[in-house]
């Protein structure tokens, strides 16, 4: 059999199931048989080795429940003989015309109470989901949804949990009216084909988190957030630019593939940004920090009160860190560092494969420093009140509290006072 | 093993491998195979659960012509394995004493 024949009868076999989720299915069964052939199998051992269709078109309707079962109400008996079936008919009809008309309504416009039930519409390419564990509280919810925009959607609500899917949309706007209970639920944010704002206009402390993740778009992806919220964030994007304005945080976790990364006055316990290409920008204060990136400049600055930069990782591109934090560990393979201290760091450890190392360090610091370049110049423009050019380079200033170490294959190391 | 118990086992081993980082379903079945037999039909409605609920998203990634799509997990998905995890140990405990009578 063919893989092509396999599909068919599946689908055949699923006839009963919706389209969305027959296509879903379809495509999952179509990248066991591709992953198979990747392995080296002929298509036709390929798909000899799954699963008889009809077993898994069994399995697969043994999880879904007939619709009709459930979606028509329970028809009134009619009674025998006469002309109810007449009656019947027509009831039927009418209900169906109503339920066009509701339908054709809801495509509009959308306003209205959701209780434990899966709002689920298409209209324009755009498709909302409310998953039941996420249900909107009937009394205080207002789940509304307007593709007439059909560039754009808004999703306001008052009070409950939402899980929004949106599968085509150029742009997606939440904004939290009312107090959200997150706790039990964080909130799930999936656009694959449009761009992100999430607005937080207040927040009372959670301690869970949302996670945003886009997939494909050229959009970008926007995040405020208020002062005084408390989770975790979580960003996916494939291409476009990341911004996230304010919040207190537990974790902030970024991956972008292709675009910048912006992040201004978040207070996190914990950020680590993954940058493929683009920039990365932050202005934060946190008690540790990871950034890699593979192309792009980092420019961090780290507000008073900051922790440790476990890693701040470049392959290509320049990095400058400015600001109050108690250790750095700083990697580039090819660009210049720039590193200007303000506080009182214990550690600082820079290494740079292709490019100029410049530290600026306060008057008052203490440290001992070792220094060395295998192309370049070093300079120390400091005070120092001892100095010892041995094999190792070391130098010691103060009281000697902060160990720096900077070492560069080719480039020059210049050190001077703030 | 009991249907129930191996799902609930599922579920949880799903949400571990993922912890590593994202991976397609192919992936998964075979990370697994280590340790627990699992076929495409058993994983997908896991996969489609633990999506719906919030502990999974999934992206589509081209990959030689196609799309391969990978499921990685969320905030929430972490969370839930941290709480399956701290579960264990009651589990063992349960275990343990169940051992302990069937075999006197």
């Amino acid at each position: 059999m063919t893989k092509q024949q396999f599909l068919s009868q599946l689908a055949g076999n699923l006839i009963s199931l919706d389209n969305t989720e027959r296509e879903r299915i379809l495509s999952y069964y179509a990248q066991m048989i591709d992953e198979r052939m990747e392995d080296g199998m002929t298509e036709e051992a390929a798909v000899q080795t799954m699963e008889s269709v009809e077993s898994i078109a069994a399995e697969i309707l043994a999880e879904h429940p007939a619709k009709s079962q459930q979606a028509v109400p329970a028809q009134p008996v009619q009674k025998k003989g006469g002309k109810g079936w007449i009656v019947a008919v027509c009831v039927i009809v009418g209900m169906l015309i109503l339920g066009i008309v509701a339908l054709a309504i809801a495509g509009l416009s959308l306003v209205g109470c959701v209780t434990n039930q899966v709002l689920q519409t298409q209209g324009h390419g755009v498709q909302v989901e409310l998953a039941p564990q996420y249900s909107v509280d009937a009394a205080g919810s207002n789940a509304m949804f307007d593709p007439v925009q059909t560039d754009a959607l808004q999703v306001n609500w008052e009070i409950g949990n939402v899980y929004i899917t949106v599968s085509d949309v150029e742009e997606i706007t939440l904004h939290e009216e009312g107090s959200l209970d997150l706790d039990k639920y964080p909130m799930v944010l999936r656009t694959d084909n449009g761009g992100l704002t999430v607005n937080y206009a207040q927040r009372t402390v959670f301690d869970r988190g949302i996670s945003l993740i886009k997939n494909v778009d050229s959009k970008d992806l926007y995040v405020e957030l208020p002062a005084d919220w408390m989770g975790a964030v979580t960003v996916n994007v494939d291409v476009g630019t990341v911004t996230m304005e304010g919040g207190v945080l537990a974790r902030v976790d970024i991956d972008a593939a292709l675009g910048e990364v912006l992040l201004y006055n978040v207070d996190a316990k914990a950020i680590r940004i993954d940058a493929d290409m683009g920039n990365v920008e932050v202005d934060a204060r946190f008690d540790s920090l990871e950034a890699y990136l593979a192309a792009g400049n980092l420019e961090l600055i780290a507000q008073q009160g900051s922790g440790r930069i476990e890693h701040a990782d470049c392959d290509a591109g320049e990095i400058r860190i400015e600001g109050d934090f108690t250790y750095a560990d700083v990697d580039n393979d090819m660009g210049n560092v720039d590193v200007v201290v303000q506080g009182k760091p214990q550690a600082i450890d820079i290494g740079c494969d292709m490019g100029d190392i410049d530290l600026t360090l306060p008057e008052a610091l203490g440290f001992m420093m070792e220094a060395e370049t295998d192309m370049g110049n070093t300079n120390i423009h400091f005070p120092v009140e001892q100095q010892y050019y041995d094999d190792d380079r070391v130098f010691t200033v103060g009281d000697g509290g902060c160990k720096i170490e900077l070492s560069c294959d080719m480039g020059s190391i210049d050190v001077q006072q703030g | 093993m009991d249907a129930q118990m191996k799902r609930g086992l599922l579920e949880t081993c799903v949400l571990a491998t993922l912890r590593r980082g994202e991976s397609y379903g192919y992936q998964i079945i075979k990370d697994l195979s280590d340790c627990i037999q699992i076929s495409e039909s058993t994983l997908y409605p896991i996969l489609k659960r633990l999506e719906s609920v919030g502990c999974l998203y999934v992206k589509d990634v081209p990959h030689n012509g196609r799309l391969r799509r990978f499921y990685g997990l969320t905030v929430l998905g972490e969370k839930r394995l941290d709480e399956l995890f701290d579960q264990w140990s009651e589990v063992i405990r349960v275990y343990e004493f169940i051992k302990k009578e069937a075999l006197q």
